[in-house]
């Protein structure tokens, strides 16, 4: 039976210039995923007003609710909607082997996520168009759909986000289930709930301030009664603990400081939810603080912040992989490195020529743009972000030569090479080439003895690397080559 | 692949095959209401700006269709877009490889298909602003065009993508070597035509609908509109049917034979059929003066029968483009696909956020507050 996600399909590369794929499809993931958050606590949230209202605790509630849907509806149902699909097309563009391995594992559960998502938008403009016309009862009905569409559209979608991280039997079993009820899924779910409405709650205090036509009594009175919603945060420090403890050890490593870069931005993460939590806790639920717009607008910063670190931390603790123990980054199988170790992509074939194929003085360095292409630009550049004639600016060619073929050794959270030692030297070579910026002669490539003698070498550093990630993973393949034999 | 859709296809491809094109008929019933709304609008407010001195003719009936346009339209892109994800799901699982590819090969420009929705979405949301009607007329001429300008960008966009997505290894190949970002054949803008033009009719029977609701609900109906709907639709049905001879005339023998083949000919009757019910149904109409849900509901039938007519020889055109040896290689992966448990829960699901989307409905009907109740509270209250 062909595996799920095994198709030979090579795609056309796009070349990002001086941006790094990750950047441009984190950017839109990080403002995607805060307004669809804001979207999910929002309906929380005015479920809850909704409740004040027509119990008499508050006057001023409808008021503001019907204020803060629009505003609501202008961000979420248009921005936070598109975005979502574009996330489905940069995705495309960034990984098309991973987004198709994700759809074809999990074409259902998107469509569960979708028909409740079908419900969000119909109980949203349902609410939107006629709220004003419709009674306490039927006002009440219609977001406590909206909530459930909404917030069921983050249960269903969670299961296949942390499904990347921690797949844990369905690597074995392909079930679907096995998968989507990951070990990572239930913190996951709790910790972005929470998040949720914190995001709500802190748009919403924005929103107070700005709503024009209420006495200051009536927007602390609000205040007070949306800053409950903050209450939760007090959780997070336990559920960030439990989600990461519900990680693969190594991911867990590069975030407590195996990566500096992950722990900078777990560290952003967790100082920004910080200030935010001591904020809502001591100033406006211990103390009964009122809060002005420009604070609240600040801590919805911080808010943003936060997201973006968490969302940082979590696609860059599946490195080296899309797909945990399954795709790497660059959208090799895990099971295709053997035999690519022996045929490699380059030599299979790439039916997209370089499209400046005639500026290289060499085949071999056409082989190594190619390599470069396949195997490393899903996370590197060559002059610009992540650039590799920067990060290797000080190695030798010797140098070179063993950390990449010894990739996964060099860096854990770098894949294994997937080529041949032809391929290793041709990389090399081609590196060279850009770091002296593109001279128009080149060294022929050495033949004869001198040649076989380097490959040699080479086909050693490979072989002794091996074909698995680093040691961390090396338990976590084994138990899955079992299964694979099962 | 020559017995009528979908009976002569593997079973696992037909079954997706099948979803895909249900789906993709729903997001055309919508999409055709924005673009051509949006055309609608943008046409209005051009002819108001060029014939400031006489809008009476156009003021017995624009207002009314123009004002049920700018206060539905956003609703409808969303509805339209949220309609979109079922289709965009299922060509991902059918035609995996062409579809991806076609997207990264047209890259920034056709990622550019995000911001230009987002731009026209908002641009929806002035359009019925308050605001916007103390804006100088230029103003309110641009805010009227810009909508349809985004539409059509996106329209020419999928078209654009889609013919890429079966133009063959060869083509993408080549394309990819000219680091060119827009694709260019010679169907492509008769086949947009047939597509565009035919969101008029679609239209028509929409706003019929509505304008029937609103008539049933005792508000007045302007002199006028009837006909002027019903010449609408049918100067619609008239301008696809001049795209579709366009089309007829600009692609090969192959493209063409896709229509009279077992899989698609019975389909492409229906859509036939479907247009000539439209014509006796608005031809009819445009001499009433109230719409009559007996003729709307013909019109509707009409319009369902085209569209899925026109939805199947789509995709008999592209399984042809294919060949069957890559529909042989793509039907083993639609049948390993096939394999993944959920679909019991998707159905599950689905029905019930079905029921619950009905739902909606109901509660706005039965939660309608008595006119003498207050609408709102004061802030101040």
């Amino acid at each position: 039976m062909e595996e799920i996600g095994m198709t030979p399909d090579v795609y056309p590369v796009n070349d990002f210039g001086p941006i790094m794929k990750g950047l441009v499809i984190g950017g839109l993931g990080i403002f995607h995923v805060f307004t669809a958050q804001f979207a999910i606590g929002g309906g929380m949230l005015m479920c809850y007003l909704q409740y004040l209202s027509m119990t008499g605790r508050s006057n001023a509630a409808r008021i503001f609710l019907d204020s803060y849907f629009k505003f609501l509806v202008l961000l979420s149902f248009v921005a936070g909607a598109l975005t979502g699909v574009g996330m489905w097309l940069t995705s495309i563009q960034v990984s098309p082997r991973t987004i198709g391995l994700m759809v074809d594992a999990f074409h259902w559960v998107w469509g569960i996520e979708w028909s409740f998502f079908c419900l969000e938008v119909v109980a949203g403009y349902a609410f939107y168009r006629y709220a004003k016309h419709l009674n306490d009862q039927a006002r009440l009905t219609l977001l406590v759909l909206y909530s459930i569409g909404s917030y069921a559209s983050l249960f269903w979608i969670n299961g296949i986000l942390s499904w990347q991280l921690t797949p844990g039997e369905w690597i074995n079993t392909q079930s679907v289930w096995a998968g989507f009820f990951n070990a990572g899924f239930w913190p996951s779910l709790l910790y972005r709930t929470v998040a949720a409405l914190t995001v709500a709650s802190l748009v919403a205090l924005v929103v107070v301030n700005v709503v024009p036509g209420f006495e200051r009594e009536q927007r602390t009175e609000l205040v007070q009664h949306i800053a409950y919603l903050l209450a939760p945060m007090v959780l997070m420090p336990v559920l960030g603990a439990w989600y990461l403890f519900t990680m693969p050890a190594d991911s867990r490593g590069w975030a407590m400081g195996g990566s500096v870069a992950i722990t900078l931005f777990l560290t952003i993460a967790t100082a920004a939810s910080a200030v935010i939590g001591l904020y809502a806790v001591l100033g406006l639920l211990w103390r009964r603080l009122y809060i002005n717009g420009a604070t609240a607008l600040v801590l919805v910063f911080l808010a943003f912040g936060a997201t973006a670190g968490g969302e940082f931390v979590r696609e860059g603790v599946r490195k080296p992989f899309t797909v945990r123990d399954t795709l790497y980054s660059n959208s090799i199988h895990i099971r295709e490195v053997a035999e690519l170790r022996r045929h490699g992509l380059t030599e299979r074939g790439d039916p997209y020529p370089l499209r400046d194929a005639a500026t290289y003085p060499t085949d071999q360095l056409r082989q190594g743009a190619l390599v470069y292409r396949q195997q490393c630009s899903a996370c590197h550049t060559i002059a610009g972000v992540n650039a590799l004639t920067e990060l290797m600016a000080t190695w030798t060619r010797d140098q070179k030569r063993l950390n990449i073929a010894q990739l996964q050794r060099t860096k854990p959270f770098m894949p294994p090479f997937a080529g041949t030692p032809a391929e290793v030297e041709a990389v090399v070579q081609y590196i060279e080439w850009e770091q002296k910026k593109r001279p128009r002669t080149w060294a022929v490539p050495q033949e004869g003895l001198e040649r076989q003698a380097l490959l040699a070498k080479l086909r050693a550093f490979l072989d002794e690397a091996g074909t698995e990630p680093a040691d961390a993973h090396t338990r976590a393949v084994a138990w899955y080559q079992r299964g694979q034999r099962k | 692949m020559d017995t009528l859709f979908p009976f002569g296809l593997p079973d696992p491809t037909a079954f997706y095959l099948v979803l895909f094109v249900a789906t993709l008929i729903i997001h055309v019933a919508f999409m055709n209401y924005v673009l051509a709304g949006t055309a609608y609008l943008a046409f209005g407010a051009l002819w108001t700006r060029l014939h400031p001195a006489a809008p009476a003719s156009a003021a017995k009936y624009a207002p009314t269709i123009s004002g049920i346009l700018t206060d539905w339209m956003p609703a409808m892109l969303s509805a339209a877009i949220t309609a979109g994800v079922a289709p965009l799901l299922f060509v991902q699982l059918l035609y995996k490889y062409e579809f991806y590819t076609a997207n990264l090969l047209l890259f920034n420009r056709w990622m550019f298909i995000l911001p230009v929705l987002i731009v026209g979405f908002y641009g929806l949301y002035v359009l019925k602003s308050e605001w916007l009607k103390a804006r100088p007329p230029w103003v309110r001429l641009v805010a009227a065009l810009l909508p349809f300008g985004c539409a059509v960008f996106v329209a020419y966009s999928w078209t654009e993508n889609h013919l890429l997505s079966v133009a063959g290894a060869d083509k993408w190949q080549a394309f990819y070597v000219s680091e060119w970002q827009v694709y260019y054949e010679p169907q492509l803008i008769p086949r947009l035509t047939v597509w565009a033009f035919g969101s008029m009719p679609t239209l028509a029977v929409w706003l019929g609908w509505q304008m029937w609701y609103r008539q049933r609900a005792g508000e007045p109906a302007d002199v006028g509109t009837v006909p002027h709907l019903s010449q609408f639709a049918l100067v619609g049905i008239g301008l696809t049917l001049a795209g579709a001879l366009g089309y007829y005339l600009v692609t090969d023998d192959r493209t063409r034979g896709a229509f009279f083949t077992n899989l698609a000919g019975p389909y492409f009757g229906l859509a036939v059929l479907g247009v000539l019910l439209q014509i006796g149904a608005w031809w009819r109409q445009r001499t009433l003066t109230a719409f009559h849900p007996q003729l709307l509901g013909l019109a509707t039938a009409g319009v369902a029968l085209t569209l899925t007519g026109m939805s199947v020889c789509r995709e008999a055109i592209r399984l042809r483009e294919l060949g069957s040896e890559r529909l042989t290689e793509l039907a083993g992966k639609h049948a390993e696909v096939l394999k993944v448990d959920g679909f019991w829960a998707f159905l599950f699901f689905a029905a019930l956020n079905l029921a619950a989307c009905v739902a909606c409905f109901v509660i706005v009907w039965r939660g309608w507050k008595p006119p003498d109740s207050p609408t709102s509270v004061s802030p101040t209250a």
